[in-house]
């Protein structure tokens, strides 16, 4: 018996009684530790009974493995930083105690970037990720085991966070769907912090339908989509964006009659301005440790620029935070429109380009990683990636839609047509089962 | 730098806030910087073009940091 590609057809499958939930469950224990030795995702696998799926629910008979951040039901989480702690009597973060209540079972908590803290699955900790797609193309950080466990057919879906792109920038790399949704939409609690001005929880899925699917148990009653289309606006930077990934955005906006926008100099100073608050916050949060000589060169890269600038940058950067979203708003992202722009500037680059200490490290190509994704953080907004285009080795060219405070069911409206219009509904690799049923 | 000023900021002469906005978030004001802003600034309305310039001097000036998720309910 095999098991279907996606969720929403795993779903189906349930619910024709082509299977039962509990035999799919079953079938995705089993393969767990045979996908891992392969990909090297999972941080530490989860048994309790809480952890198993139910026959009933949504989400009945669908394995799901979340980043190494979130509490779960008597586990302190690992943060990357090595294996998770027993902690008797705590229960679970609120997200994954929504999709437990939906019927999801929790296969494992995944690798990540160290507290978070990196845009790839660089880690001392554990072996490195491979990313199911090509042995040596990157997997993005933080939420790295998040993406590969996805893609190489370990799980139908899973939490990650995102703070300055962890979600999708792992997302970009291996082809998925990545969805931060609006900052406050789904509750932090249960989590641990890195910056939490700009904290959110996001979900990575093989297809769109998918990450619906998974939204819904986190975020009932956010509103359905609108029946009128948006009006699609696009931001294609003319300066930094590699030739390959600018034709391929360019067409796209050719092909939807999205209108050209600029949005350079305010993508600068909200950059700046999202900086501060990553660096602010995380110095704030890693204070003790840092002037103790506690934090590993990952976090204190992270941490120390807060503690060295001007104390008042951090709150005037926080004070300027609504009229910075109104003014976006008001200017590139008026009520009932959608913005197009890039997820990665560059083709998804080899592991040892973006790997600090690798020989072929290349910091432009790491900087290039983050470059579109935290002034969305810092406005809050949600965002979604998708990949629309093979490159020249067959990897993804991503693109960006960014939304309106809370209106992720329109992001996902477009991006289900989008999906539709470039590679089916099936998503980038229909093939995402064998990749886990050639065992 | 220039100090606060005390009274009301007039809409259509922020040079004074928008130096200061500037200093507090990135340190020494570069004057095509404040330029720029102020540019940007005049393509505003009035009233949102005073709560841009003055919120970069919040946190010293007390005005009240608004509620960011109330911001966000606004807006969706």
């Amino acid at each position: 018996m095999s098991l279907p590609a996606t969720l929403t057809e795993l779903q189906r499958a349930i619910a024709a009684g082509e299977l039962s939930a509990a035999q799919a469950w079953q079938l995705q224990r089993e393969r767990r530790a045979t996908l891992d030795a392969r990909w090297h995702c999972l941080s530490e696998p989860l048994e309790g009974q809480l952890a198993q799926a139910a026959s009933s629910g949504p989400l009945a008979g669908i394995g799901l493995a979340h980043k190494d951040n979130f509490d779960t039901w008597g586990r302190s989480p690992g943060c990357g930083a090595g294996p998770g702690r027993s902690d008797p009597g705590r229960p679970a973060a609120w997200a994954i105690e929504q999709l437990r209540q939906a019927g999801a079972g929790h296969l494992g908590a995944l690798v990540m970037a160290e507290h978070a803290c990196g845009a790839t699955s660089a880690n001392a900790h554990f072996e490195r990720c491979i990313n199911p797609l090509h042995p040596e193309a990157v997997v993005g950080g933080s939420s790295s085991g998040s993406a590969v466990a996805v893609a190489g057919g370990l799980a139908y879906g899973a939490l990650g966070t995102d703070t300055a792109g962890s979600v999708r920038i792992p997302a970009a790399t291996c082809g998925l769907v990545g969805l931060k949704t609006t900052q406050g939409l789904i509750p932090t609690q249960g989590l641990s912090p890195l910056a939490p001005s700009l904290d959110t929880i996001g979900v990575l899925a093989r297809t769109v339908a998918d990450a619906a699917e998974l939204l819904k148990p986190l975020a009932p009653t956010l509103k359905p989509s609108p029946n009128t289309a948006p009006q699609l606006r696009a931001w294609i930077p003319g300066d930094w964006l590699h030739a390959e990934v600018a034709r391929v955005l360019g067409e796209l906006s050719s092909e939807l009659g999205a209108q050209p926008v600029d949005l350079q100099a305010d993508h600068q100073h909200l950059s700046s301005l999202a900086d501060v608050v990553l660096h602010g916050e995380v110095a704030q949060l890693q204070r003790a440790a840092l002037l103790a000589g506690r934090l590993s060169a990952p976090v204190q890269a992270l941490a120390l620029p807060g503690l060295l600038m001007p104390p008042p940058w951090l709150p005037s950067a926080l004070a300027v935070r609504c009229a910075e979203l109104r003014r976006f708003c008001q200017t590139h992202l008026p009520a009932g429109s959608v913005l197009l722009m890039p997820a990665l500037p560059h083709p998804v680059p080899d592991w040892q380009t973006v790997h600090p200490g690798q020989s072929g490290f290349v910091v432009r190509e790491l900087l290039a990683l983050h470059r579109c994704m935290g002034f969305i953080n810092y406005l809050g907004l949600p965002a979604l990636v998708l990949p629309i285009a093979k490159d020249s080795r067959g990897l993804p060219i991503s693109v960006q839609l960014v939304g309106r405070p809370f209106h992720e069911h329109e992001l996902l409206a477009v991006a289900a047509q989008l999906q539709e219009r470039r590679f089916g509904s099936a998503g980038f690799k229909p093939g995402w089962h064998l990749l886990a049923t050639e065992n | 730098m220039h100090p606060l000023p005390h009274s009301k900021p007039d809409p259509d002469d922020l040079s004074v806030w928008v130096e200061r906005g500037l200093a507090l978030r990135a340190g020494p004001v570069d004057p095509a910087e404040v330029q720029r802003q102020l540019k940007h600034l005049r393509r505003l309305e009035p009233s949102a073009r005073l709560a841009v310039a003055t919120a970069g001097v919040a946190a010293r000036a007390d005005i009240p940091v608004q509620d960011f998720g109330a911001c966000l309910r606004d807006l969706a």
